[in-house]
């Protein structure tokens, strides 16, 4: 073997983690799992000194997700204080439980709610992202069906950090989650298109069941959000 | 039920408010004027690594370690040693074309000042990659500094150290600090990342 880089290759990426911000310490839950969906170690809510920790953390990457929605830096900012407050307040209130989600992955939760009321009336190119969130989160001031899908996302989360799925079908699901082609999808598995589009489709399925199947609760929980009874 | 576009959907929102807490650590990407020294030595390294003529065969029966997926046992060799030793691990996450497990090889390799990145040199590099089964093509190069008690001590807690640092690699921008996110904050991490050409 003979040891190359290829051209146009990036030769090496160093980095030390000193220079990493609080942000970057090791309690960052990566897939929000291990706070998810533990009824019998129920976790207390986080106090105020943790969501203002979680606010130093978050806020930037809140602000360059509104950005990159089309936001204006004085909208991102004034979405960002509001996606704050509304968090805190449904932290004060008891609506956020820690055992259901992530407090990172409420956060962004409340942060498409916060966009979604911003944006509902105005016209907006077809996005199946803020389609689905248009579905789920209604208008109104009250955060709880942002920890509706909260929960859920916590729940695909933790199917992307491969606990709910095997690992062929968490390497689907990671590709279709940078929103890859069928066409990208087969080139990146290594195999024929037809047979690419049959694993989306089969790894799709079982993160569905994973999701519902044994969980009627979480359906009815996100139903009732909705005030349809069922997720969908 | 969700359809599929819905499922899809889900899961493009999930890798978003991933997206929040990577942001975080790329937030203060312009502070990492300590590592650029680091970053540098590696470089220089890896440059020199690049003219390596020939790997060495594989050893037959040498310790490789596969990665597993689960929970980030960062701190499960703590029990056994010291508070207060100090130490250097450098993992080399060996990847192959066919995207199987990784090939994760895990060297003690002591706590002399300056990074142990730095100091690797191409028959160390090659000798890692002997030990791996198939052909690897690229090699994530991690250095962990800190407290032995808060470093992987055997192969399954390098393994899945490496599970974490995985999921963390599609994270290109901020590898360091992603990887940063899988240890206690007391372990410094140095991050390296090298292509492998194939056999010809």
């Amino acid at each position: 073997m003979v040891y190359s880089r290829p051209v146009g290759e990036r030769s090496a990426d160093a980095a030390e983690s000193t220079g990493c911000p609080a942000g970057a310490e090791s309690n960052i839950d990566l897939t929000g799992a291990s706070l998810a969906n533990d009824p019998d170690n129920p976790r207390p809510s986080p106090s105020r000194a943790e969501v203002d920790a979680a606010h130093r953390r978050f806020d930037p990457g809140l602000r360059r997700l509104f950005a990159a929605r089309g936001a204006g830096a004085h909208e991102a900012d004034e979405l960002s204080q509001r996606t704050w407050a509304a968090v805190w307040q449904a932290v004060r209130e008891g609506k956020y439980d820690p055992s259901r989600s992530a407090l990172s992955t409420f956060v962004y939760a409340v942060a498409m709610k916060m966009w979604l009321r911003g944006r509902r009336s105005a016209a907006r190119p077809p996005d199946a992202v803020l389609d689905l969130a248009d579905r789920l989160l209604d208008r109104g001031a009250d955060v709880g069906d942002a920890a509706a899908l909260a929960e859920l996302l916590g729940r695909v989360r933790e199917a992307l950090a491969g606990d709910l799925v095997s690992e062929d079908d968490r390497r689907v699901l990671l590709a279709l989650s940078r929103g890859l082609s069928d066409r990208d999808l087969a080139r990146e598995l290594g195999v024929a298109p037809s047979t690419a589009h049959a694993r989306k489709a089969s790894a799709l399925d079982r993160l569905r069941r994973a999701l519902f199947a044994d969980r009627p609760e979480r359906r009815r929980r996100i139903g009732e959000q909705r005030g349809t009874g069922d997720a969908t | 039920m969700m359809d599929d576009r819905d499922i899809t959907a889900l899961l493009r929102m999930a890798r978003e408010a991933g997206s929040i807490e990577r942001s975080a650590s790329r937030a203060v990407a312009p502070r990492l004027a300590l590592a650029a020294g680091l970053a540098l030595a590696a470089s220089a390294t890896l440059l020199v690594l690049s003219r390596v003529p020939s790997r060495s065969a594989p050893t037959p029966g040498a310790p490789t370690a596969e990665a597993t997926t689960g929970r980030v046992p960062v701190e499960s060799a703590a029990d056994a040693r010291p508070d207060d030793e100090r130490g250097r691990v450098l993992l080399a996450i060996f990847r192959d074309g066919a995207e199987q497990a990784p090939c994760v090889i895990h060297k003690d390799v002591g706590d002399a000042p300056g990074s142990a990145l730095a100091r690797l040199s191409r028959q160390d590099l090659a000798q890692l990659a002997g030990r791996c089964q198939s052909g690897p093509l690229r090699v994530l190069l991690v250095e962990l500094a800190g407290p032995l008690r808060l470093l992987p001590a055997t192969p399954q807690d390098a393994g899945a150290l490496a599970a974490c640092l995985d999921l963390a690699e599609d994270r290109q921008a901020d590898w360091g600090c992603a990887a940063a996110a899988c240890v206690p904050p007391e372990v410094t991490v140095t991050t390296a990342r090298v292509a492998l050409a194939p056999p010809r």
